[in-house]
């Protein structure tokens, strides 16, 4: 009995494939709106801190 | 409303009320989307004409809202920017156009897969679909231009007029249904009279223009942040901040 609502529930009355594709779509575009710019902002930090390491390292050899 | 302008309209004070927002945002919009997306998916009834295939409706038609909310809002920035000179505003429309390119994607992908059973094809060149895919271009074109012109000043005022040249677009999309003899269907919850859906169907409906809308202003901060840091990289809190954090993570 519960295998078969299961079944039922991903059949979908035969459009379960239509709508599992877009669902599925729907998440992954979520997902990547979230996690791309949480990259970004770290890849950011990163060069800046990179650049402000670089200048001390110079301000380090000349002084 | 100038101190607020002034205030808010400061890069660096930005930066940091819109990582506070970001996080007073994101429950409340997880909370309703997954009230969408589990109305949506199994307590919702089906459909008398289109079976359980009409369920595509709670992804594809909140997507394709937020496409066009997010295009008015990078309209009404558009203007703030141009008649007020605030940097905010021309940040604010840098963060909001690849989102709403993934969200145009995400409305025409979703369509499509609707389409091919109900219509039985994936595509058709009406009224609605291509004003769709139209609006999709023109988020890809802003991208474009922003990224090919380097001088920050020219590009912001360019794509700044480019936004506003394609708000008129946004109507055509609206009343292409109505205008013009398509396959796709009329408006739902859009029209001024009570919904064409009854309310057991429509509060899934409801949940997920709510939850994609909270979502976008939420990641449009974390966007937002970004493009600050882009751009006053070189300045004095920008290093301070950083350095902060190189102390704290032992860079």
């Amino acid at each position: 009995m519960m295998a078969n609502t299961i079944t039922n529930f991903f059949h979908m009355g035969g459009y379960g494939i239509y709508i599992w594709i877009s669902y599925a779509m729907g998440l992954l575009v979520i997902a990547l709106n979230l996690l791309l710019p949480l990259w970004q902002h770290q890849k950011l930090i990163k060069t800046i801190s990179k650049k402000i390491q670089q200048q001390r390292d110079v301000h380090e050899t000349y002084s | 409303m100038w101190q607020f302008l002034h205030k808010y309209g400061s890069p660096k004070i930005f930066y940091f009320t819109a990582g506070r927002w970001f996080r007073w945002l994101a429950l409340p919009s997880l909370c309703f989307l997954l009230i969408g997306l589990v109305g949506g998916l199994a307590f919702v009834p089906e459909d008398y004409y289109q079976g359980e295939g009409f369920r595509i409706i709670y992804i594809h038609a909140p997507s394709a809202f937020l496409a066009m909310g997010i295009y008015s809002m990078m309209a009404i920035s558009a203007v703030i920017f141009l008649v007020w000179r605030i940097k905010v505003a021309a940040m604010w429309i840098c963060a909001s156009a690849p989102i709403g390119a993934w969200f145009s994607f995400l409305a025409l992908f979703t369509g499509a897969i609707w389409g091919k059973p109900m219509w039985g094809t994936w595509w058709i060149w009406d009224a609605r679909l291509t004003s769709a895919l139209i609006l999709f271009f023109l988020y890809l074109g802003f991208i474009a231009l922003q990224s090919a012109i380097t001088d920050r000043q020219v590009g912001d005022k360019a794509s700044a007029i480019l936004v506003l040249i394609g708000v008129v677009n946004l109507p055509i999309i609206h009343y292409s249904v109505i205008w013009w003899n398509t396959l796709h269907q009329g408006p739902t919850i859009s029209r001024l009279q009570k919904p064409a859906m009854d309310p057991s169907m429509v509060y899934p409906l409801y949940g997920m223009i709510i939850g994609l809308f909270l979502f976008y202003f939420c990641i449009a901060m974390l966007r937002i942040r970004c493009e600050i840091l882009k751009r006053e990289g070189r300045s004095r809190w920008v290093e301070d901040l950083v350095r902060e954090k190189m102390a704290r993570y032992r860079l």
